[in-house]
């Protein structure tokens, strides 16, 4: 089930929080727990039990490994379920891959029937992963109630599409939860908020980019390049960070409260900035539980922190597809922030900060070519037709009617690239603590503003019956 | 002072909430007329297979999403906004010219590999049927979309008759005879008069012009003297419901006009013609009215379609002529343009047979040397570069 369809919206959604908030404190675990499994059945009900088994697996080692004495068994445990883990992950994600490789290289056929990818199986894997070293290091204590554990790992809104939420971060509201008026006013805010990026903005841009995206020689303009890069840039990043806003609010209306996973990456002055901005959790994972495993900056040669800087940053592309294009593209981030340690980043303190941007935003729009194109070949004309290296017109037609019917979108996703209406927000929130009177029409304002957002949601939800979600399959 | 903070959670909730009460209150529709489909109806004894499948979670979703509470006016109310919003291609498609037309986005390129298999299929077909002795050719008649050329002035040139010529040309090549009817129809009727505004077919006045222009042609091949019923403006009636033009049912009907639905019959046809429809499991005599112009028996206030307007599509129609004015049987294969005509060109034929490939459901060639008629024309639209043969 995707957040963003009229079954979750107005079927799923009321019943769950109905549910929810008639059930005793004891028992709303369990409200939570059982339709964080009915929402993960409702697309592939049979993968349910692949998430049960991943789910007791981490149980039980965890307890194992929460019992054992600092030792090299304890260590010998802990591979032992990350390799369980990765597995899993690797058979349903890489494995058709690595065979792929295997058979160019050795000339060999093997039969493999490629198997469906699991919705959600790398963020829930991770969770899982997380809890389990967390475990080891004895930065948390194993959980010992199994409901609690797989609502950590299975709670419905991180559950497909992240972001990836660490069990020190909601281990104690996991156990207790005060549910405020403002944590169910900000919840349904941001709930609102990134429904309407994901089907107002992230949707109608991820059509013009298909459509720039399915044009080829002669027919791509320069122009028609750039727009259509463009509108998946902010296709991307609005279809994403729509998800994680769902996913943060609805949390929060249910009482938890996750960490950011966006902080407006496209404002960054530079690609190490960037990073620390998109998909906060992911790379905060790989931090902790990849790079700094690896000695991180604190190694006896400076190669060796270039060495695990590609290693991490080729391992996070690979993390999100099982394809070179995908590894290509993590190298690609490992090279740049490399670059940067060594030397970019001093020259980018000595030029204007609107270059510093312009550099981000062209390394980052030549990255998503490589990211949406399905192979080099693409992406490299594509990006020799956005750089005046192809003799193709500026312009056509097409150009001139993606700018026209979907310039509105284009202009909606840039303001809202900025922290324009975070600027707002707080200016609003400050003013209605000062003024009681500013307090209350601000409240109503905002209702009749969300409730004009969630209408129009709906007006193009009922026209959309197919809306799946770019980051469902990674 | 905090309690203000619960107005927006609760107002949503109410919204969403409510939306549920109603769906479920409100009764399930069957059929979408805007969008021309059955709706999804619920299913609500699924089979443990298709639970573990999925495939029952895909039944609901559909369920839900079609019969979505006031489904029609979300959507209309999107195609408004799109309007509102300045976009020239509605829903990515559809043209709104200043006078009321719709016109669809040109094709700018011809589909080489469709009209390759178009004539491959019209070859095999005409190869076929002369093997069997019965003469055989392809009819195009001008499609709306290929002659009514409205788009933005910065739009390419839709290529549709440059298209249409080219599998004509290689028809030609290949001996299988052809008949492009708009170079046969009266050149002084403005293509404006001969086309729905809100349609994608012809209007009467487009179809009879095609009429006389198909009995003129016809008649040089069968090399008899045919000669069509003149057209005389003073038999036209129109009807004044409302026309339910199909690209205007996708646009949510948010396009005024003047189209309506007329007829130009020049004799009571159902004086001389009985009409044998055979569906899939029967074949019956049907009355003439019932056959041919259903619209005319409906209350005004009843808005109409196309296909309520002259005929729908049926598997296979046989037309019986009392008075022919020629002693033939004719086999036609249409598509939906040839609806209006049907009874004015089988008031010409001892028999008239009428075969719609997309529901006809016999190995077509084999039918045809069983029935064994005088002669075998396909008449499709121009844009239509699908025969629709099954594997026989």
């Amino acid at each position: 089930m995707v957040f963003s369809s009229l079954v979750f919206l107005y079927l799923f959604l009321p019943l769950v929080i109905i549910a929810y908030f008639i059930s005793p404190k004891y028992f709303r675990n369990m409200v939570l727990l059982i339709a964080s499994l009915f929402f993960y059945a409702w697309g592939e009900p049979k993968y349910v039990f692949l998430m049960l088994i991943s789910i007791l697996v981490n149980y039980v080692m965890g307890i194992v490994i929460d019992q054992t004495p600092p030792s090299a068994k304890k260590k010998r445990l802990l591979i032992l379920t990350l390799i369980v883990n990765i597995a899993i992950l690797g058979y349903y994600k890489y494995a058709g891959f690595f065979i792929g490789i295997w058979e160019d290289l050795f000339h060999v056929d093997i039969e493999f029937e490629e198997v469906p990818l699991p919705i959600g199986i790398s963020f829930y894997t991770f969770q899982a992963m997380s809890y389990i070293i967390d475990v080891y290091r004895q930065e948390v204590k194993a959980q010992r109630s199994l409901t609690d554990l797989s609502l950590f790992i299975s709670l419905f809104p991180q559950l497909v599409a992240g972001p990836i939420v660490r069990y020190q971060t909601i281990a104690e509201q996991i156990k207790r939860r005060i549910i405020k008026n403002e944590d169910l006013m900000i919840g349904t805010r941001r709930f609102i908020q990134g429904l309407a990026k994901k089907v107002l903005i992230a949707n109608p841009m991820g059509a013009v980019a298909d459509y720039c995206f399915a044009l080829s020689g002669d027919n791509l303009a320069t122009g028609t390049a750039w727009l259509g890069i463009l509108a998946y840039t902010l296709q991307i990043y609005f279809d994403f960070s729509g998800y994680s806003d769902m996913a943060i609010g609805l949390a929060r209306i249910f009482g938890f409260k996750f960490l950011e996973n966006f902080n407006y990456p496209y404002i960054s002055q530079s690609i190490t900035e960037f990073w620390r901005r998109w998909h906060i959790s992911l790379s905060q994972w790989f931090r902790d539980y990849v790079y700094f495993p690896l000695g991180g900056s604190r190694v006896d040669a400076q190669w060796k922190v270039y060495r695990n800087l590609l290693v991490v940053w080729t391992l996070t592309g690979f993390w999100h597809g099982a394809s070179w294009t995908f590894m290509a593209w993590g190298f690609y981030y490992g090279v740049l922030i490399c670059l940067e340690k060594w030397v970019v980043l001093k020259w980018l303190d000595n030029i204007p900060r609107v270059l510093r941007h312009v550099y981000v935003l062209l390394i980052v729009m030549i990255g998503w070519v490589f990211f949406r194109a399905d192979d080099f070949a693409y992406s490299f004309n594509y990006i020799k037709t956005m750089f005046f290296l192809k003799d193709v017109p500026l312009y056509d037609y097409r150009t001139l009617l993606v700018l026209n019917d979907y310039g509105l979108y284009y202009v909606a996703g840039i303001l809202f690239s900025i922290p324009v209406y975070q600027w707002y927000a707080k200016w609003s929130e400050q003013k209605a603590q000062e003024n009681n009177g500013f307090y209350v029409s601000l409240r109503i304002v905002q209702t009749a503003y969300y409730l004009l957002i969630v209408f129009i949601v709906t007006m193009f939800l009922v026209n959309s019956t197919h809306n799946p979600f770019i980051y469902f399959r990674f | 002072m905090k309690k203000f903070e619960l107005l927006l959670p609760i107002s949503f909730f109410i919204f969403i909430f409510g939306m549920l009460i109603v769906h479920v209150w409100m009764p399930d529709r069957a059929v979408s007329q805007m969008e021309n489909r059955n709706l999804t109806v619920l299913n609500k004894r699924p089979g443990l297979e298709q639970i573990f499948s999925g495939e029952y979670s895909k039944h609901l979703e559909d369920y839900f999403t079609d019969q979505f509470p006031k489904r029609d006016g979300w959507i209309r109310e999107y195609v408004l906004l799109q309007r509102h919003m300045g976009k020239l291609y509605l829903n990515d498609k559809y043209y709104l010219a200043g006078d009321g037309w719709i016109a669809v986005s040109p094709v700018v390129e011809v589909e080489e590999e469709a009209v390759e298999k178009f004539v491959d299929e019209l070859s095999g077909l005409s190869h076929d049927l002369a093997q069997a002795g019965i003469p055989f050719t392809y009819y195009s008649f001008p499609a709306k979309a290929t002659y009514i050329l409205k788009a933005p002035e910065f739009m390419p040139k839709d290529v549709g008759q440059e298209q249409n010529r080219k599998v004509h040309e290689l028809l030609k090549e290949r001996n299988v005879d052809e008949v492009r009817l708009m170079d046969y129809m009266d050149p002084s009727i403005p293509v404006e008069e001969m086309y729905y505004k809100t349609d994608h077919h012809w209007t009467m006045r487009g179809a009879y012009a095609a009429y006389e222009a198909l009995i003129g042609t016809l008649s040089e091949r069968m090399d008899e003297s045919l000669s069509p019923f003149p057209y005389d403006e003073r038999n036209t009636v129109c009807l004044k419901n409302e026309f339910l033009g199909s690209w205007n049912k996708i646009l949510a009907m948010t396009v005024e006009n003047d189209d309506h639905v007329c007829y130009n019959e020049p004799i009571d046809f159902s004086e001389i013609l009985t009409i044998y429809e055979r569906t899939a499991t029967r074949e019956y005599q049907a009355d003439v009215d019932k056959l041919y112009g259903i619209a005319k028996t409906y209350e005004e206030s009843r808005p109409v379609e196309y296909s309520e307007g002259y005929s729908r599509d049926l598997i296979e129609l046989n037309i019986y002529n009392q008075k022919p004015q020629v002693d033939k049987h004719l086999v036609v294969i249409k598509d939906s343009y040839f609806n209006p005509i049907q009874l004015l060109v089988a008031s010409h034929f001892r028999r008239l047979t009428i075969i719609d490939l997309r529901y006809f459901d016999k190995p077509l060639i084999d039918y045809l040397k069983e029935i064994h008629p005088d002669y075998v024309l396909l008449a499709y639209n121009d844009r239509n570069l699908n025969v629709y043969l099954k594997n026989e």
